[in-house]
């Protein structure tokens, strides 16, 4: 049985919760269709305040994945953030709430799972070129605060690196946990308050005015000069003004990510003890953090529920 | 990329760079990103190189430990700081290291941020009870 077997039983209406039937090129139920559009699902209109993400991630649409590069450093990222192994993930079926290019769903699709991928920006059509070939990954446009799927859907949900991008990372992130199957697992990341992130949150406001385009070119042309003289004192006070990556996977790892950490519409940052409470205060168990990243933390619906 | 392609980029860059270099001082005067008053500048041009041995040594997370410092050196937080760290007097680093990378990473990192250093031994023990020393020396002028 493929993703989309798997997961077309499971659709709904946003909000109001109907079933969907696939007509032709569309899904529709309760009076809304919501077409594919290029082959993909889409359950909004547009990509709303995430501009930037359909820009990255179109332009970098396989910086990050591991089928282009040989050193692996999506999945080494997907272990270390959430704990997951190719075992426990195998034959599950997993929402990734923000898949972007694909970097992450590519390492569970990759693992055996059957994943569904949603991202509220146009960087579904950068997942949907990386992995359409895969009959276990099913991705769509829709926005994770509305997402258009029964309650008790999934065995795993993981989202990393995206709810601090909504409006509210919390109320985003309390969202996903009715979608949980109970006994089932979530694991997310979001940006922790240590000092360089707090100190791009003062930026943001500022540099996510700036057309995309342009930012993107002062990026290119940014990190590689800052990396060619990376011992250089001016170079680490700028970097303390300017925190910018340097995560030794090549410039244009960093360049992306550059981009990623300044342009986006809203930048929440986070405590491991305030994660650590969302989960506990959702009546989610067996919470933890599975490293020593600080805000990545995982729990487990309960079974029975509360 | 076309000849019009690089002029809009040149052109690009040119803007952004203005209006970034107007934020960023913006940031500053207001004290949204952290950088040192002048004064404290000028006293620190002034005054003796630092020296002093760590002490009150605690871990935080992963391979980074913290040490306390006097509060009126320049740290990377507010400004760059000119601090060198030494195990049994054999120089650590890199220095102005991100305190992930410290955590993770260690081999000897470090971060001096505010009143603390923020460091990693050089293979990963304990600097509180591995019986090595700890000192750090402001290296004004040098580049490291």
């Amino acid at each position: 049985m493929s993703a989309r077997e798997r997961i077309e039983p499971l659709l709904r209406v946003p909000a109001s919760g109907e079933p969907l039937q696939r007509v032709d090129e569309a899904y529709v139920g309760g009076g809304r269709r919501f077409p594919l559009v290029d082959g993909i699902p889409r359950f909004v209109d547009s990509d709303q305040y995430v501009r930037s993400f359909s820009f990255e991630w179109n332009t970098h649409d396989r910086t990050q994945l591991d089928i282009y590069r040989d050193d692996r450093p999506s999945e080494r990222e997907f272990v270390a953030k959430t704990g997951f192994t190719p075992e426990f993930l195998r034959g599950k079926l997993v929402l990734d709430a923000g898949v972007g290019a694909g970097r992450y769903a590519e390492v569970a699709s990759r693992w055996g799972a059957d994943v569904a991928g949603v991202d509220l920006s146009y960087a579904v059509e950068a997942s949907w070129r990386n992995l359409r070939d895969r009959a276990n990954v099913w991705i769509a446009q829709a926005d994770i605060g509305a997402l258009p799927f029964a309650p008790a859907s999934f065995d795993v949900i993981f989202s990393i690196g995206v709810l601090h991008h909504t409006p509210d990372t919390r109320r985003y992130f309390e969202k996903l946990l009715p979608l949980l199957k109970p006994g089932g697992t979530i694991a997310i990341w979001v940006y922790p308050s240590s000092e360089s992130y707090v100190i791009r949150k003062a930026w943001v406001p500022f540099v996510n005015r700036l057309p995309d385009r342009m930012f993107y070119a002062w990026c290119r042309w940014f990190i590689p000069r800052v990396s060619t003289h990376a011992a250089s004192p001016w170079v680490h006070a700028i970097r303390r003004a300017f925190p910018y990556p340097s995560h030794g996977m090549g410039v244009e790892y960093d360049i992306l990510d550059t981009f990623d950490g300044y342009s986006p519409a809203f930048h929440g940052v986070h405590s491991p003890q305030e994660v650590e409470d969302w989960f506990r205060s959702a009546g989610l168990v067996d919470v933890h953090r599975p490293s020593d990243w600080d805000t990545c933390v995982r729990g487990r619906r309960a079974d029975p529920l509360p | 990329m076309s000849a019009g392609g690089r002029v809009a980029a040149g052109l690009s860059v040119v803007l952004v760079s203005v209006y970034l270099l107007a934020v960023g001082a913006w940031l500053v005067i207001t004290r949204r990103i952290p950088a040192p008053g002048l004064r404290r500048v000028l006293r620190a041009a002034v005054r003796p190189p630092y020296a002093g041995r760590l002490a009150g040594i605690r871990h935080e997370t992963g391979a980074c430990h913290v040490a306390p410092l006097p509060a009126h050196l320049l740290s990377d937080q507010e400004s760059v700081s000119s601090l060198a760290l030494f195990e049994d007097g054999r120089a650590l680093g890199p220095a102005h290291a991100a305190h992930d990378d410290i955590r993770r990473l260690g081999g000897g990192r470090f971060s001096h941020w505010g009143a603390a250093i923020y460091f990693s031994a050089s293979d990963g023990s304990d600097p509180g009870s591995n019986g090595r020393s700890y000192e750090v020396r402001e290296q004004r002028g040098a580049k490291r």
